[in-house]
């Protein structure tokens, strides 16, 4: 088969698969003895081994195949699942996540990993004790297969041609044994085509495919729901088939039976058995596929022997029909027969029954599986997988759309044309939902970030030999994809810092009265047009003095500076460069360079960061994001002759205030407002606007921005008016100072420059 | 550049020829997405001196390159924007486009009739990577990723090119 084709979702479903295991190890951790997690890992592994070994990539199936023979004691009881066995088991899965992304990457037959991976093998194995010494190509028994069963079968005559009835008795005699294989696929089966052409590839291997049901063309094109049937030619055991189809993932499982076609000598033989097994089914009132199958066998055993019909004819008849008629002539035969004629009536209407009720069920079944053409994409169309590239082109052409609406709604004002105006209006309303709908492709749930931290925080504590609970909400807010990619940096550096620095040793925990199991908080939530992730811990805090001592010592600010500094001052001077607290620097943090690369990273998203901290009872560092990074709603301002645009959520009013109002202040250009002093910058100065003539009689419009609790006034020529753009980046060696966070296009197709109002407190 | 292509066995190049000023220059087409007329710029603040300013090009923005200021052109009549034409071009990392007094024509060019330029410049500093011959007359050929650079054009392109043309002369 073409591996390629099938390669990316390989991928995607072995990270899946991964992730589960990840989660499923972790669980296991806290609660070693759960038999069911311990069955979820072992389906992981088993998924993940099936689905290498069909595209095969060996590396991973040998991998799973060894966790898989370690996991068996495990769950039948015979092994604990001490610390040593999780951390091999954490290995296992560091080494399959590396192998699936080598296979993401190309690189198919990972040979530098080898001998890693044998030390792996070894190590696995060496857990297993002497006597456990399974040969390496031993399934270890799956619950699935010991459901298997071979009894002698028989078969719907109906289903087969004479020409299938005749290779069949042909290979009967040549020592080849007809299997009937049923296969049933998971309910959340993603491609049941594939995975139908996957068993039929793997069955083929053990035998000649006399017929399929439905028919091979309808098996490849997934019309089917749930279940296909196989018939085969083979010489091998029911049991070497079963494994087989059990290496494809996404098996629910296998029925095989060898099937006879004697359609005369047995019959007799089959009445008894089958009513016999009539009785059961009664006595057990299973629903079970196979024993309704029986039902109907029974009945046109009986018909055969009896009613000498040919049963083709028969099938038209509905079911319940047919078996009330059957049961009819069935009773009527069977008393002949010297059988107690009361008991057997009796049986046999309860029988009826349960058959009625179960055959109409499994008729429905039967509809459903084989004659609803196309029902199975019904389930499949749910999601679609799209390349993030293309969703930036259309994010990219969505953004041109809103300008052109713009620029159009612009021209149908100056027109006064009343259709113009309506339909224009009508065009702006669609354009809108598009907009919206082509903004939410872009967002995805912050779980994909957060998902890495579970394990992270439990290799931090061991390492540190800490105790700490991680608590995550708000796994489903939505962020933009681009944030997602960015803010997971960022958070490692908080969570080492608080895991590291924050949380304090059990030891010295149970001495400040805490518990000796620290709390490490992650949250994320919508606040208005931000998102805001949060990191708690409950650990000791930070000290604003020691903060300001270290930073003395450091240089980044002198002891007189230090004096007038507030607490809340201190403590971001945590985000200072070549800043750090820690007496001892460890592997974890430390470094001095944590904190400022965090800020400056949030900062380059749009978003700041600030920390609270209470000694001895915890810190929290608040991250703030913009929710979306593609369009903002900005103020259009006219610098000389320059048009920018200042992003709406940074601004807080616009005043107009007379030029004699403005005071100087060591230097600096200040104006009271409302009791409160703002900081004024000259926005054509910081920008070098040319030609820009200040009118003294004219009062100055000045755009008061806040960012965090700081406030500071921009004196701008005039303002445009407010707009939504679409943030397009430029390229970063064009402006060598940040002032610039990128470029938008207006209605009349001119670039006007966004400004990056961030930068602008530092100058004042 | 002109050992690339002849590494690559390419000896004859297709060439878009312009002026800037009064002396004519070449770029190879293959680099060259487009030309377009000239637009408004929106200039950018603390930028490099050669950068004019950032246009919208069907909504990617791209920065501007004003050809005079790259290659010393002292000649300081005032030029009809409206005739100025912008060339887009592209490169493996950068598309920015170069603005120009007009553009010529298309022609090919045997490596042949190219010249190296001389040692002293440099070729890594220089964003010329040849001078070929055509009609008679002199072509500055210009390397589209060295113009990228968006940093430096501290060099004196019109050094450069009397240099090369003495030689050329010499040789002839």
């Amino acid at each position: 088969m073409e591996l390629d084709q099938y390669l990316g979702l390989f991928i995607d479903e072995s990270k899946e698969n991964l992730q589960k295991l990840n989660d499923s190890l972790l669980a296991l951790e806290s609660d070693t003895g759960n038999l069911e997690i311990l069955n979820d890992i072992f389906r992981v592994a088993h998924t993940l081994k099936g689905m290498s070994k069909t595209m095969g990539f060996n590396n991973v199936a040998d991998v799973t195949h060894h966790m898989e023979n370690l996991l068996e004691p495990l769950r039948s009881g015979t092994l604990s699942a001490d610390t040593k066995i999780i951390d091999i088991l954490f290995k296992c899965l560091d080494m399959l996540d590396s192998l699936i992304n080598n296979i993401a990457d190309g690189v198919y037959e990972d040979n530098e990993n080898k001998e890693v991976i044998e030390k792996l093998v070894r190590d696995l194995e060496s857990f297993l004790n002497p006597n456990a010494e399974k040969s390496d190509d031993t399934q270890p028994v799956d619950e699935k297969t010991t459901k298997e069963s071979t009894p002698k079968n028989a078969i719907h005559l109906e289903d087969f041609n004479e020409y299938e009835i005749a290779i069949v008795k042909e290979a009967n005699s040549s020592g080849f044994t007809p299997k009937e294989l049923i296969v049933y696929l998971t309910n959340d089966c993603v491609l049941p085509g594939v995975r139908a052409y996957m068993v039929s590839r793997a069955v083929e291997d053990h035998g000649e495919i006399i017929k399929t049901i439905p028919t091979v063309e309808e098996l490849e094109n997934a019309q089917f729901e749930g279940k296909f049937k196989i018939y085969l030619l083979s010489q091998c055991s029911s049991d070497g088939i079963s494994t087989a189809i059990y290496q494809i993932s996404e098996i629910e499982k296998v029925e095989i039976s060898d099937i006879t076609f004697d359609e005369s000598a047995s019959a007799d033989d089959a009445v008894v058995a089958e009513i016999n097994e009539a009785d059961n089914t009664e006595v057990e009132q299973h629903v079970d596929i196979s024993s309704t199958d029986n039902e109907e066998d029974l009945i046109k055993a009986v018909e055969a022997k009896f009613a000498q019909q040919s049963i083709s004819q028969t099938i038209e008849l509905t079911k319940p029909e047919l078996i009330q008629e059957k049961q009819e002539q069935m009773v009527k035969e069977v008393a002949t027969s010297n059988i107690n004629e009361l008991s057997v009536k009796e049986e046999i209407t309860n029988t009826s029954q349960n058959t009625n009720i179960d055959t109409e069920e499994e008729e429905d079944k039967d509809k459903n599986i084989f004659n609803k053409p196309g029902s199975a994409s019904k389930i499949l169309s749910q999601t679609v997988r799209v390349s993030a590239d293309r969703i930036d082109q259309l994010m990219n052409l969505v953004g041109e759309l809103v300008i052109s609406r713009t620029r159009i709604n612009q021209i149908s004002g100056q027109l006064k044309d009343t259709e113009l105006v309506s339909s224009v209006g009508l065009m702006g309303n669609i354009t809108t939902d598009i907009q919206e709908i082509v903004m939410k492709l872009r967002m995805v749930p912050m779980e994909q970030v957060f998902n890495r931290f579970p394990r992270l925080v439990r290799d931090l504590a061991k390492d540190l030999n800490k105790e700490v609970n991680l608590k995550i909400t708000g796994k489903d807010t939505e962020i933009d994809r681009v944030v997602i990619d960015e803010i997971g940096d960022p958070m490692v550096h908080l969570i080492r810092n608080s895991m590291d620095h924050g949380l304090e040793n059990p030891e010295d925990r149970i001495k400040n009265g805490k518990k000796a199991k620290g709390t490490l908080e992650l949250s994320a939530f919508n606040e208005g047009e931000n998102i805001i992730i949060k990191v708690t811990d409950d650990g000791k805090g930070i000290d604003p003095e020691k903060v300001k001592e270290s930073a003395i010592n450091k240089g980044i600010l002198t002891r007189e500076a230090a004096k007038n500094l507030t607490q809340k001052q201190s403590l971001e001077l945590i985000f200072a460069p070549g800043f750090s607290t820690a007496t001892v620097t460890t592997d974890v943090s430390g470094r001095g360079v944590g904190m400022d690369v965090v800020k400056s990273k949030i900062a380059s998203l749009g978003g700041n960061v600030t920390v609270n901290s209470t000694i001895g009872k915890g810190t929290t560092t608040i991250i703030s994001l913009p929710s979306s990074m593609a369009i903002v709603q900005a103020l259009l301002i006219k610098v000389g002759e320059e048009i920018y645009a200042a992003p709406l959520n940074y601004i807080s009013e616009v005043i107009n205030i007379e030029p004699d109002q403005v005071k100087n202040i060591q230097k600096n250009e200040v104006i009271v407002l409302r009791g409160k002093t703002l900081p004024l910058v000259r926005l054509h100065d910081l920008l070098e606007v040319e030609n820009y003539v200040e009118d003294k009689s004219q009062p100055l419009t000045i755009v008061v921005i806040k960012s965090q609790n700081k406030y500071s006034g921009i004196i701008v020529s005039e303002l445009i008016g407010q707009q939504e753009i679409v943030i397009k980046p430029i390229n970063k060696k064009l402006c060598k100072d940040d002032y610039i966070s990128g470029a938008t296009t207006l209605g009349n197709g001119q670039v006007a420059l966004i400004i990056n109002v961030n930068s602008l407190f530092k100058k004042v | 550049m002109l050992d690339k292509l002849l590494k690559d066995g390419q000896t004859d190049f297709q060439l878009v020829v312009f002026t800037i000023g009064s002396e004519e220059y070449a770029l190879p087409i293959t680099y060259i997405q487009e030309i377009i007329t000239y637009q408004p710029l929106t200039k950018i603040p603390h930028s490099s001196a050669s950068i004019e300013g950032v246009i919208n090009l069907r909504g990617v923005v791209i920065p501007i390159i004003d050809g005079r200021k790259m290659v010393d052109c002292s000649e300081s009549k005032d030029r009809n924007k409206d005739d100025l034409r912008i060339i887009v071009i592209e490169n493996a990392e950068n598309r920015y486009g170069l603005i120009v007094d007009n553009v010529s024509e298309v022609t090919h060019m045997n490596s042949k009739d190219v010249e190296q330029p001389p040692k002293e410049i440099g070729e890594n500093e220089s964003s010329v990577w040849g001078v070929g011959k055509y009609n008679g007359n002199l072509i500055v050929l210009l390397d589209p990723s060295k113009i990228a650079n968006f940093n430096n054009h501290n060099f004196s392109l019109n050094e450069a090119k009397e240099k090369i043309k003495e030689e050329v002369k010499v040789e002839n």
